[in-house]
């Protein structure tokens, strides 16, 4: 799914949250948002998903504007909090519901849960507790889950190494890169973790203060190190 | 799907944390549902015969229904300051591919499971029951109506709580609101009285025309709720990043700051409470209580004050006697933090002591002169009872506190909220209340004017005055019992 964005501006209070003149984002492409805390990357995803509304301006998938037509919702797959659990639910429930909505059958879901089983670590589903009982790390993997089950064309993650242990984030990259080669599906994940982004992403756009500031292919080793050498310099 | 999203609200509910909470908490819902429903079916049976007695001129049933627009009038304004609507639970289905029109739909069936849309149809049943004649007129109708005319408020207040408007504008809109109506009622006077009369008896005589009538608004008051919760979707998670708070301490919270010793201690008190949906909300309205018990109290033919003791007990220890009664349990989400931090228990605890004993004395300020005005008994027990709840019943309450380890969410719903009620909790305020008979009783034996009064406020003199020997006490309690509780907290 290929997706733009234009002249999109998002005011909290009269100030600016995020001013993005144009982004385009091609189909299959693997795209990681960083930035540091308040540069507006949940925002900019949320704004994406269609969850709060624009000041101004306009964001198209597919060549369609979001708030014109929902067909996009069905072929876009998201995980930005814990919020979006349904906590009195069970991980298997909840699966399920969220597949209905895809159009998806329960034993389909069924069917493709074992792809997940290593990232889960047998604490995620059959342990006989909802969701809002889960951890913190195990509530992170159900809404990834969650939002990759589904083959979703679009799929968009904010800091999904968050609370995951070492080796689930190991786990969770082979996954995206794997789904994203398999299946052609066009990513946006968000994280701090530099590294981690730079190991999967095809292209990194790096914000600060609501502005795209860099907008660099990985392939491009120095550029890349710019990025880190950012924010090694604003530490300093 | 309509129907998936109607079995969530299901196990949503029976999945509550309600049900995993202790024994004595759902008892204590059960007791206290039935509790209000016999006293609205009391009052819906005995009221007919009161006002007869009382107010002969008229029949019982011209009164109330005379009322009935008022009545609804003021169940609207009830629900507006109370009726919680469900419009945080839809925000997990936000992202996914469910239509809004129907999330919207699914609001509007979720809004109407609510104690609201049926509470005043157990004080209108035996009173029409008792008021209409079967053999002239229907009942069942009147109780529809009534319904009806409840469905009506139930559509305006999911409409006007899902008005999209800048929080600041408020006071403008009220003050508009306000000066319509004063203007409307001055150029257009209206017999409110008969008007609610005849619309009562129109559907007690099943008049076609009231109920298309009421049908009608029923209609226009979802369909203006549906459009108002379906353009909201959005600004539901858009709050998020419009209630940013203002940086720094207020000019106020500077001054409780530059305080010295207990200073930073009550900048936190302050802001613990007033910051918290839960804490905030007794906070600001104990002192107009406290006013309107004086005035109550005082506008009665004089009696014995006594009459009113426990009552006067309750408030006389103003707010810090709620909040108290979950004392260092409002702490309990930040406890790791204070546990971990070279913080002196003993100030901290007598730092909060003072802070609510300080709040205590203005409303004793405030409400001493209407008291002194009206009966000087009633002042001087109520000064009395101040000193005593204050000195013994905060100590009391701490005492206790150390030994509490229930979780609450200081910033969780601020009404029907149970979290932290336990038997334990029930039985202390218990004892705290029987505490005062034994100085009643030597008030009666010993034949010495205002000597209840002046026991009451000799004990809690003692307890202000010897405060740095016993929070010293409180602190080497909580200090041994910090790891129990901080256990306890983890585990729920």
């Amino acid at each position: 799914m290929q997706l733009s964005i234009h002249q999109l501006i998002k005011k909290y209070n009269s100030s600016i949250v995020l001013d993005i003149p144009f982004l385009e984002v091609k189909s299959g492409e693997l795209i990681g948002i960083v930035g540091n805390n308040g540069a507006g990357k949940t925002t900019l995803l949320r704004l994406i998903t269609d969850l709060i509304e624009p000041g101004s301006g306009e964001i198209k998938i597919n060549n369609q504007p979001i708030t014109q037509s929902k067909e996009w919702k069905k072929q876009t797959g998201s995980f930005l909090d814990e919020g979006f659990l349904i906590g009195f639910l069970t991980p298997e429930e909840f699966f399920n519901f969220n597949g209905f909505t895809y159009g998806i059958s329960p034993d389909a879901i069924e069917q493709r849960l074992p792809e997940y089983t290593n990232f889960m670590n047998g604490e995620v589903i059959k342990t006989q507790k909802y969701l809002r009982q889960l951890s913190t790390g195990n509530k992170q993997k159900a809404g990834i889950i969650a939002a990759m089950i589904v083959n979703p064309s679009l799929l968009l993650l904010d800091e999904p190494f968050n609370f995951l242990d070492p080796t689930s984030q190991i786990i969770i990259k082979n996954l995206l890169k794997k789904k994203n080669k398999e299946t052609g599906a066009t990513m946006l994940i968000s994280s701090h973790n530099i590294n981690h982004i730079a190991d999967i992403c095809s292209r990194i756009i790096l914000l600060e203060k609501g502005r795209i500031i860099k907008d660099v292919p990985t392939t491009d080793k120095q550029k890349v190190e710019e990025i880190q050498n950012y924010f090694t310099t604003h530490a300093e | 799907m309509l129907f998936k999203l109607i079995d969530h609200t299901w196990k949503m509910f029976r999945r509550s944390e309600y049900f995993g909470r202790s024994m004595f908490a759902i008892v204590l819902i059960i007791f206290i549902t039935f509790f209000i429903i016999s006293q609205l079916v009391l009052v819906g049976r005995m009221l007919p015969g009161l006002l007869q007695e009382n107010f002969p001129q008229k029949s019982p049933a011209e009164w109330v229904y005379g009322f009935l627009l008022i009545i609804m009038l003021a169940d609207l304004g009830f629900r507006i300051g109370f009726q919680k609507l469900p419009s945080k639970q839809i925000a997990p289905y936000l992202h996914l591919p469910v239509k809004h029109s129907l999330l919207s739909i699914y609001q509007i069936i979720r809004s109407w499971i609510h104690p609201f849309n049926i509470y005043l149809l157990f004080f209108f049943w035996p009173f029409i029951k008792l008021t209409i004649n079967p053999a002239h007129s229907s009942q069942v109708a009147g109780l529809v109506g009534i319904a009806m005319l409840m469905a009506i408020n139930q559509g305006l207040v999911m409409a006007l709580k899902n008005l999209r408007f800048n929080k600041k504008s408020i006071p403008f809109y009220a003050t508009a609101v306000i000066l319509c109506a004063v203007l409307l009622i001055f150029f257009f006077p209206i017999n409110w009285a008969a008007l609610g009369l005849s619309l009562f008896l129109a559907m007690v005589n099943i008049k076609p025309t009231a109920f298309i009538s009421l049908t009608l608004l029923i209609i226009l008051s979802h369909v203006w709720a549906y459009f108002q919760i379906k353009y909201k979707l959005h600004y539901t998670l858009d709050q998020d990043g419009n209630s940013l708070a203002d940086n720094g301490l207020s000019g106020w919270e500077r001054i409780l700051a530059s305080i010295p010793v207990f200073g930073p201690y009550w900048v936190l008190e302050w802001q613990l409470v007033t910051r918290n949906k839960r804490s905030k909300i007794n906070f600001w309205i104990m002192i107009p209580i406290a006013l309107a018990l004086a005035f109550f109290v005082g506008i009665r033919p004089p009696t014995e004050p006594e009459t009113f003791i426990v009552i006067i007990f309750m408030i006389a220890g103003g707010y810090g006697n709620l909040h108290f009664q979950y004392a260092l349990s409002w702490e309990s989400h930040f406890f790791d933090f204070l546990a971990t931090r070279n913080i002196d228990m003993k100030k901290f605890i007598q730092a909060k002591f003072n802070f609510y004993l300080a709040y205590s004395f203005l409303q004793l300020l405030i409400v001493l002169p209407i008291l002194f005005w009206f009966n000087v008994d009633l002042a001087i027990l109520f000064t009395g009872l101040f000193f005593y709840s204050t000195g013994f019943g905060y100590f009391f309450y701490l005492r206790i506190g150390i030994l509490n380890p229930s979780r609450i969410d200081a910033n969780g719903s601020a009404s029907f909220n149970m979290e932290g009620i336990t038997g334990a909790r029930f039985l202390q305020i218990f004892v705290m209340l029987m505490s005062i008979f034994p100085f009643m009783i030597i008030g009666l034996i010993v034949p010495y004017p205002h000597l209840t009064s002046i026991l009451f406020a000799i004990t809690g003199v003692l307890f202000i005055i010897t405060q740095n020997l016993w929070t010293r006490y409180l602190a080497a309690k909580l200090e041994s019992r910090k790891y129990t509780n901080l256990n306890l907290y983890r585990e729920k």
